[in-house]
């Protein structure tokens, strides 16, 4: 026995013409599968029918109303973030395009070798600074080194601060997106 | 879509979001409806209706005018729902076998095998849980929000084909379930039953 024809006019819900109704109700009455088929259709209809609509919890729109600021900030960080990335990805394709184009092929030793008397000319620098400073403070009157140093060491811990302050705030608290 | 719905959707289109507020009271019973059909529990139908609202504020200025608001809402609320399920569907392993389901026949006229809304609707969710997340979301459309093939076509971003074949195996594979578990409805019906069609 063929069901297919009659599986699918069970199944796909379509507008069946007189002959079709009749070959079908013919089918079902000799075939205990597509009967058996339909009579789950007809449950499985029953059940979608009479299940009500569901409604939220009492307050719906004003949990909304009440989660519109943080979901803002929320949103605000991410843009700060994708900002950011953004950022960080384009300094560090600028450097590599910059570096293609300002160092002619060299083999990656020869670039190791510049990039090692880069920081030995770098570390002898620092120290003779270092000496050079030394010698400066024994040289000057005792008031004012400890002054020097007060202030030196005062003007680094207020840059630095406000450094962090800065990241702290675009970091977490997210910068302004106008919706 | 009445006069004053438009004149909200139009303040909320301008940053109003009071304007929006109402809208979220007007549409509130459909998208969470959607969202408790999809994914069967009301913690994460909440969270998830009210996702859809919030992805509809966000891209208020995207919505085509000339569809449905309510259509443009459950198509949001429908791949989101989608997108948790699957994320869901990776952490837990899928069973092989059919659940134990136990429906009421209802036509037959028999009180002792009445069972509460409460129990339908745990019945049916563990038996469109078994349908991936687009088939599930197109029968939750066309059953529950008499949605035609070429709308949920539309909220899905599927031909009407695709959905048309989506529904025929859904019910396919939902008969099944149901005539493998109860068998006595089925023999039952026979003596109860009227003309097929």
């Amino acid at each position: 026995m063929n069901h297919q024809p009659y599986e699918d006019m069970l199944l796909d819900e379509r507008e069946l013409s007189i002959k079709e109704k009749d070959s079908l109700t013919q089918h079902l009455l000799e075939c205990p599968q597509c009967a058996k088929l339909e009579k789950s259709l007809r449950v499985l209809d029953h059940e979608f029918r009479s299940t009500p609509v569901v409604a939220p919890a009492p307050g719906f729109s004003e949990r909304w109303k009440t989660s519109l600021p943080e979901r803002r900030k929320q949103h605000e960080r991410q843009q700060t973030r994708i900002i950011l990335i953004s950022m960080a990805v384009t300094a560090v394709a600028t450097g590599i395009t910059l570096a293609v184009f300002l160092f002619p092929p060299i083999s990656p030793i020869s670039i190791f070798a510049n990039i090692l008397s880069g920081l030995l000319i770098l570390v002898n620098t620092v120290i003779d600074f270092w000496v050079f400073v030394g010698a400066f403070l024994q040289a000057a009157p005792k008031g004012l080194s400890i002054g020097l140093v007060l202030s030196v060491t005062t003007w680094i811990s207020i840059i630095l601060l406000a450094w962090g302050i800065s990241m702290y705030k675009i970091t977490l608290k997210g910068v302004k997106v106008e919706q | 879509m009445n006069e004053s719905e438009q004149e909200w959707l139009k303040g909320a289109i301008n940053g109003d979001d009071e304007a929006f507020t109402r809208l979220v009271e007007t549409y509130q019973v459909p998208v969470y409806n959607l969202c408790y059909r999809m994914l069967g529990e009301p913690t994460a139908a909440e969270d998830a209706a009210q996702e859809t609202f919030w992805r509809a504020f966000q891209n208020l200025r995207r919505y085509d005018t000339s569809r449905p608001f309510i259509t443009w809402l459950l198509s949001i609320a429908a791949h989101y729902c989608i997108d948790q399920q699957r994320k869901h569907r990776l952490s837990i392993l899928e069973l092989d076998e059919f659940p134990d389901l136990d429906f009421a026949d209802t036509n037959v006229p028999n009180p002792e095998k009445t069972v509460s809304n409460d129990q339908e609707d745990r019945l049916l969710h563990e038996l469109i849980n078994k349908l991936s997340g687009q088939d599930r979301a197109a029968v939750i459309l066309k059953y529950w929000y008499d949605c035609s093939e070429e709308e949920i076509s539309q909220m899905l971003s599927l031909t009407v084909s695709a959905v048309k074949s989506r529904l025929h195996r859904s019910r396919k594979l939902l008969a099944e379930m149901i005539s493998t578990n109860n068998p006595q409805i089925v023999n039952e019906r026979r003596t109860h039953e009227s003309p097929a069609l």
